[in-house]
């Protein structure tokens, strides 16, 4: 798996490939124009967000209340309910649970917790033929690939390069009609949910009042995964929780807008139990994953915990500026975006994800987005300064800091080097940008000219005075 | 695992006791929601339909008035017979019982499945090659244009999931305007097992272009019973 210790690597790469860039601008582009096209049908949608971010904060701030009293609900509904610490103890427990009923293959729906975990990995490793059913994390199943986007995991893929993947991986007759890939990976799939043993789900809301969970989906195969094998799993970090039904319809509103851009979702699954003995047919057996990984200790800053409410929409990656550059592998993680830089140090820790905080403009779009009202960039800026603190921050920053910190305590000298690129851009390079080792290898450093600052200031607070003087 | 779960609790014990910095709102905004709601929602039955026809063609569904059942029966067998279909399979309500029998006294030479009256596993191999399904909802949404079906009422999901083409019959009185009055009406445990679906399984995974039908139905056409 790629790691965002490697960031500047694949920011680099990711510049360079126009296809792939070409490909995320397109796809960003149109669900950010179908968002809002809804949006503006709705005149209480900011009345939704307040409301969830309010959900959101309640269930945040009492976690282990709402987390105790779902794991009651689902305990009296027949749910077998397991903690995990970590995304090992995670992958031990969905193992131990395999070995226990034989399992020999496993159907999966779209899971952003299971790509955290690398849990296909650890299946497939221990000889259980495991394969994702929901067709972008299918492909990139095939391709070897992470998810490039929260909610549209193939997004970076032409269908040329799809085309040639089915052929050569599938063996069908190329072609790159979409319709006719399409039949070959639900016929493909279609066997696979009928003879699979255990499928294992994410949770999109689980339910603190009654022990239900509630899994969302466009293409049916998230209901056909927790409906034909004898088992069900579903993993669910400990944050998805929300207090009742109640609560779930403000968050299903807002949900599908941000993620698709459709008003609702085509299915939207509740499960509490399993319910084969009910009606004859379902699972068996349902387990619950609780999953811990690194989420309890961002509980400890009272303001950062917000990012906690997040529900994966995806939609503050549609506005980011540099996830449309970048495309959601550069990195390194399966979380990306601007919700992704703040969950890398997080979740991995300072040193592996010191650089991700930095892959933002601080444009603000997506606090405007996030349908909780997330302060993304708020969140963003005390990611730096805590890597800064925690001494990972990058070498050359270090130096510009300390000399900066120099200059600005010794005025004169200040002055000096702040008049000096000035006139040395008159005098020797005109109208041409200064080349800075690094920077300027894909951007134009901004020329100066000889009007800095104080001079400006100082001609503003002239006028400013001799206005009042007149008035 | 219980050394987990002390764990992970403590530790969200001990954070939580910080006090919380994640701004608080000024007001609940449930009014401003419920008026929004309303503002939102046509006035009068007539208007309630015309959206949820609206808002499920949208989603690519397709929709029907009609009468009674003997006209939801005609209307079937008709599409039965001009599509050819060798196979249908019903959920488990007894007007999905009632309307497949009308249809068989007329016509013979199709396959009925009876989705309930099959154990497992054989149930899931029977339905596998289904091509057309009749279902009952027990709710439909207007403002998205959605089908809520009880399990405690269908019994089965398999017909709605399997097939390609699902027909399902609601009583127009059944038509809710949104969510949230859905959610109201129904208790907690009817809300256990549930699923709702507005049109047929679609993607936009392969260059957003939308494709319909990836793993389950490809056609969702809802009957309306009139009131
Ligand atoms: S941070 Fe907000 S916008 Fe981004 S994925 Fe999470 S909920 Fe969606």
């Amino acid at each position: 798996m790629a790691s965002p210790k490697y960031i500047k690597k694949y920011v680099r790469q990711a510049l360079k490939d126009a296809v792939l860039r070409s490909a995320v601008d397109n796809a960003t582009q149109s669900t950010v124009e179908a968002r809002q096209e809804i949006i503006d049908q709705i005149p209480h949608w900011e009345g939704l967000r307040q409301k969830c971010h309010a959900i959101k904060k309640e269930v945040i701030d009492h976690l282990d209340r709402y987390l105790e009293q779902f794991e009651d609900q689902c305990i009296q509904n027949g749910i077998q309910v397991h903690w995990a610490i970590d995304g090992r103890e995670a992958q031990d427990i969905i193992l131990g649970i395999a070995r226990e009923h034989h399992v020999q293959k496993v159907v999966k729906s779209k899971s952003l917790t299971t790509e955290e975990i690398q849990l296909n990995q650890k299946l497939i490793e221990n000889g259980i033929e495991t394969l994702e059913t929901d067709l972008g994390e299918y492909i990139i199943q095939l391709m070897g690939q992470i998810p490039s986007h929260l909610v549209i995991p193939a997004l970076h893929l032409t269908r040329k390069q799809i085309a040639k993947l089915f052929h050569e991986k599938i063996g069908n007759p190329y072609t790159e009609d979409p319709t006719e890939l399409l039949k070959v990976a639900r016929k493909k799939l279609r066997e696979k949910f009928l003879s699979a043993d255990m499928g294992i789900t994410g949770v999109n809301f689980a339910l603190a009042e009654t022990g239900t969970i509630c899994v969302i989906e466009n293409e049916a195969n998230a209901h056909l995964t927790l409906s034909l094998p004898n088992i069900h799993v579903a993993v669910m970090g400990i944050e998805k929780l929300i207090p009742g039904q109640k609560d779930l319809s403000y968050f299903l509103n807002l949900l599908a807008p941000n993620a698709t851009g459709q008003k609702s979702s085509t299915f939207i699954n509740l499960i509490g139990g399993p319910s084969r003995e009910k009606y004859g047919e379902g699972p068996k057996e349902v387990h619950i994953v609780l999953l811990d990984n690194g989420r309890s200790n961002l509980l400890k800053d009272p303001k950062m915990r917000e990012i906690l409410s997040c529900i994966r929409c995806g939609a503050c990656l549609n506005v980011c500026p540099v996830y449309q550059q970048i495309g959601g592998h550069a990195y390194g993680w399966v979380y990306m975006g601007p919700i992704g830089i703040n969950l890398i140090p997080q979740y991995l820790g300072k040193a592996v994800g010191r650089y991700a905080p930095y892959l933002c403009s601080l444009c603000k779009a997506c606090f405007e987005t996030c349908p909780v009202r997330i302060n993304l960039p708020g969140h963003i800026l005390q990611n730096r300064k805590d890597i800064v603190q925690s001494g990972h921050s990058q070498w050359v920053e270090k130096i510009g800091m300390s000399v900066w910190g120099f200059c600005a305590k010794h005025p004169l000298f200040y002055r000096f080097v702040t008049w000096f690129p000035g006139k040395l851009q008159k005098l020797l390079l005109k109208e041409k940008p200064f080349l800075v080792p690094g920077y300027t290898r894909e951007r134009a450093f901004a020329s100066f000219d000889s009007k800095g600052f104080r001079k400006q200031f100082h001609r503003y607070l002239h006028q400013q005075d001799s206005f009042s003087k007149r008035s | 695992m219980d050394a987990s779960r002390y764990k992970i609790l403590e530790k969200i014990k001990a954070g939580t006791r910080i006090h919380s910095q994640i701004p608080s709102a000024t007001d609940d905004f449930e009014k401003q929601i419920i008026d929004g709601l309303e503002a939102i929602t046509p006035k009068g039955n007539q208007a309630l339909v015309d959206q949820f026809k609206n808002e499920l063609e949208l989603v690519s569904g397709e929709f029907h008035l009609i009468r009674n059942d003997d006209e939801a029966a005609e209307w079937i067998s008709q599409y039965l017979t001009k599509n050819k279909v060798n196979k249908w399979v019903i959920s488990g309500e007894t007007r999905c019982q009632q309307i497949a029998d009308r249809i068989h006294q007329k016509m013979g030479g199709i396959e009925l499945v009876e989705t309930t009256q099959i154990g497992w596993p054989k149930r899931k191999t029977e339905l596998a090659d289904a091509s057309v399904a009749l279902v009952e909802a027990s709710f439909a949404i207007a403002d998205i244009g959605s089908l809520v079906f009880r399990c405690d009422q269908t019994r089965t999901s398999l017909p709605h999931f399997l097939s390609d083409c699902v027909i399902a019959i609601v009583e127009q009185k059944r038509l809710l305007a949104n969510q949230h009055e859905l959610f109201q009406k129904l208790s907690s445990e009817e809300m256990k097992h549930l699923f709702m679906m507005a049109g047929p399984s679609r993607t936009a995974d392969i260059e957003k272009i939308l494709i319909l039908g990836v793993h389950g139905p490809r056609q969702v056409i809802v009957l309306m019973l009139a009131s």
